[in-house]
């Protein structure tokens, strides 16, 4: 992974050194809070809820067991012994104290972390594929190119003060484990074709996003050299920067603006601003470049036989293990050795949440038999992206004594949850309790599975932080005449396949979203034409009809409405 | 018509740590609500703003502003369901 030089230890330890000084003068009353508030939010220190609350940012979701090790001493010395792990794979601690803040943030600078650019109109941490680097449909590792992001957008003095906060998502491989669909900006990496035959380049997408007025990215660039990756992001922040609506905060998004002008109009502003863009002023040199290829090597591994005989025999034996490997652990690209998936998604937990001890649980699985990398999943997941195929046994009975081993990713279980009304001061409503009922509900292991893959995704308010509007089931709260409602989803998909659900039908009240969902799914398990067709593909076949029927009772033809209301 | 004035407390986060506070008797801030001072006609709310912005001014405070509460039973409760959950000092879950 990437190691910090010395021009980014010296600018971490400054900021932490300014802000240090920043809480001083606030708390002698030097400064306003109006003064300070844009000042703690630049290094990701919110007031919510409860208290202040503290979002940390991994950049692309990358970590070392150092690193973990360290959120988990930070968490237990100076917060409640439990991080958050969200959507945008950063981690937030909920209970901060303003005082303690420049010793957390010292701490995190330890280990070549910080907290800036969490928060405010500016470009925030780029999701990447949690795979990157090892996945087998991968073209390129992308994680060299968010590192370039990070660099470029960092105190970038042009992108500082957008109109709104912008988000980037980026993968190189074949199936999108990012979300690209749904960020700001999307960058997949595909390979060339006619004049670029064996070239790589990006696919830029651009303008997608959740919240208010979702949308799915539309194309920008089909194929573009990625060593002008830098001078072409930086034309197209240009017109937004430009145009984006710093009138009103509902329209100031990237993705108005290009639905106002429409893509092809915004594709031919960008294409101007670029042409006037002094390429190699910007450009990454591909020195440069190589030097933080160099960070992200491969590992050097020997192939090894695919199967494992003890591993094969404790499949055989143990239904838990056998259901674990069979759902949590991915193909890797090198045969012998595999990716596993951390669910952080036991039924009746918060989603996302990780305590202290299971931190530092899974940094010495790292250690011991994970070449020291982790990854964090927009899932709320955590991730061992190499390890021995023959190690799966060890490091399966380590996540049990941790509660670490539920086998549930990508089913029911596995759901996306915002902090909601339990600790966020923008929600209408709580998400966590809502889906520990329905995991609860649907806690029986066997049935999970026979329900197959399915993304069930809740968020507290419009905003979609837990991307309810891509879950194939969403679930939103809502303010109905001050109680807690929740509006329902269907049809939504994260992946390459994007799509926002659409609206079911009117809210339900908490204690009801439990019975609604299992309708749902019992209209899918009983219309799907084999276990092999999804839940997605059966809603896109059967339609929202039987769904809607289920939950609201048969549809009245027009003319018996009409008579209804006589 | 005008809405009739609904009982108010006053309440903010303490500026060092963070913790949710309401204003109670003696310009004192306290983090349990049935300790609250409570107003029941706009003056006596204007009284209890008075005194958050100087706790704001002298950096004890920070967030300052009013909820609508219940009186009904004795102590003051609050009415929206999120500042139910502020009240309780933690997560439901
Ligand atoms: S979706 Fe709303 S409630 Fe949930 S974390 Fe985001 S802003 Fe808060």
């Amino acid at each position: 992974m990437y190691r910090y030089d010395e021009f980014d230890h010296a600018f971490v330890n400054s900021r932490v050194a300014q802000f240090r000084d920043q809480v001083t003068r606030r708390l002698a009353g030097d400064l306003t809070e109006d003064q300070f508030k844009p000042l703690r939010l630049q290094n990701g220190l919110y007031l919510q809820l409860h208290a202040y609350m503290l979002r940390i940012a991994i950049p692309y979701g990358v970590l070392s067991a150092r690193q973990l090790r360290r959120l988990a001493h930070i968490a237990r010395t100076w917060d409640r012994g439990t991080g958050h792990f969200t959507t945008r794979q950063n981690l937030q601690l909920n209970w901060s104290k303003l005082e303690d803040v420049p010793d957390m943030l010292a701490s995190l600078a330890e280990v070549e972390m910080h907290a800036i650019q969490t928060s405010g109109n500016c470009i925030r941490n780029t999701t990447a594929d949690p795979y990157a680097g090892v996945a087998p449909d991968e073209i390129e590792d992308p994680r060299v190119w968010a590192e370039v992001i990070r660099q470029w957008s960092t105190i970038h003095p042009e992108f500082t003060f957008l109109p709104r906060k912008f988000k980037m998502a980026l993968t190189g491989a074949a199936e999108d484990r990012a979300a690209i669909a749904f960020h700001d900006i999307g960058l997949r990496m595909v390979k060339g074709r006619g004049d670029n035959a064996g070239k790589i380049g990006f696919a830029v997408f651009v303008g997608g996003g959740q919240g208010r007025t979702p949308y799915v990215a539309l194309p920008l660039n089909d194929f573009l050299p990625r060593e002008h990756l830098l001078s072409f992001l930086e034309a197209t922040m240009r017109v937004y920067n430009l145009h984006g609506r710093r009138d009103n905060i509902y329209k100031a998004r990237i993705k108005i603006l290009v639905n106002a002008l429409g893509v092809d109009e915004f594709r031919r502003q960008v294409m101007a601003e670029w042409k006037k863009i002094e390429k190699p002023s910007i450009d990454l040199p591909a020195a440069e470049y190589q030097r933080i290829a160099k960070y992200f090597a491969p590992l050097a591994l020997a192939p090894q036989p695919l199967e494992d005989a003890a591993v094969a025999a404790r499949r055989a034996t143990d239904a838990g293990f056998a259901r674990w490997q069979r759902n949590n652990v991915m193909a890797h690209k090198v045969t012998g050795y595999a990716i596993v998936n951390i669910s952080l998604k036991e039924p009746g937990k918060v989603p996302g949440d990780a305590s202290s001890e299971q931190m530092e649980a899974v940094a010495e699985l790292a250690e011991k038999y994970g070449h020291d990398e982790l990854r964090v999943t927009y899932q709320q997941n955590l991730v061992l992206p190499t390890v021995a195929r023959t190690d799966l046994g060890a490091i399966y009975d380590a996540l049990v004594a941790h509660r670490l081993a539920t086998g549930n990713t990508e089913l029911i279980t596995d759901i996306i949850a915002c902090p909601g009304l339990d600790y966020c001061s923008l929600a209408n409503a709580r998400a966590i309790p809502v889906a520990q009922a329905i995991a609860e509900r649907f806690a029986d292991p066997d049935r999970a599975d026979d329900i197959g893959p399915l993304r069930l995704n809740i968020s507290g308010c419009i905003n979609a932080c837990g991307h309810h509007h891509s879950g194939n089931i969403g679930i939103l709260g809502v303010d109905k005449k001050g109680t807690e409602h929740y509006q329902i989803t269907l049809g939504g998909s994260p992946k390459d396949d994007a799509e926002i659900g659409a609206i079911l039908g009117p809210s339900f009240p908490a204690e009801d979203v439990p019975d609604a969902i299992e309708k749902i799914v019992g209209v899918y398990t009983s219309g799907r034409t084999s276990k092999a067709e999804t839940f997605l593909a059966a809603y896109r076949r059967l339609g929202a009809t039987p769904f809607k029927e289920a939950l609201y009772g048969p549809s009245k033809s027009p003319s018996a409405r009409i008579a209804e209301k006589v | 018509m005008a809405k009739p004035f609904a009982a108010q407390v006053v309440t903010a986060n303490r500026l060092r740590v963070g913790d949710v506070v309401y204003l109670a008797a003696n310009d004192d801030w306290v983090s349990d609500l049935a300790r609250a001072s409570v107003a029941a006609t706009p003056a006596e709310l204007a009284a209890l703003e008075d005194i958050a912005a100087k706790a704001v001014a002298r950096q004890q405070v920070v967030g300052v502003y009013a909820i609508d509460v219940d009186v009904t039973a004795g102590a003051p409760k609050p009415l929206s369901v999120k500042e139910h959950i502020r009240a309780a000092g933690g997560p439901t879950i």
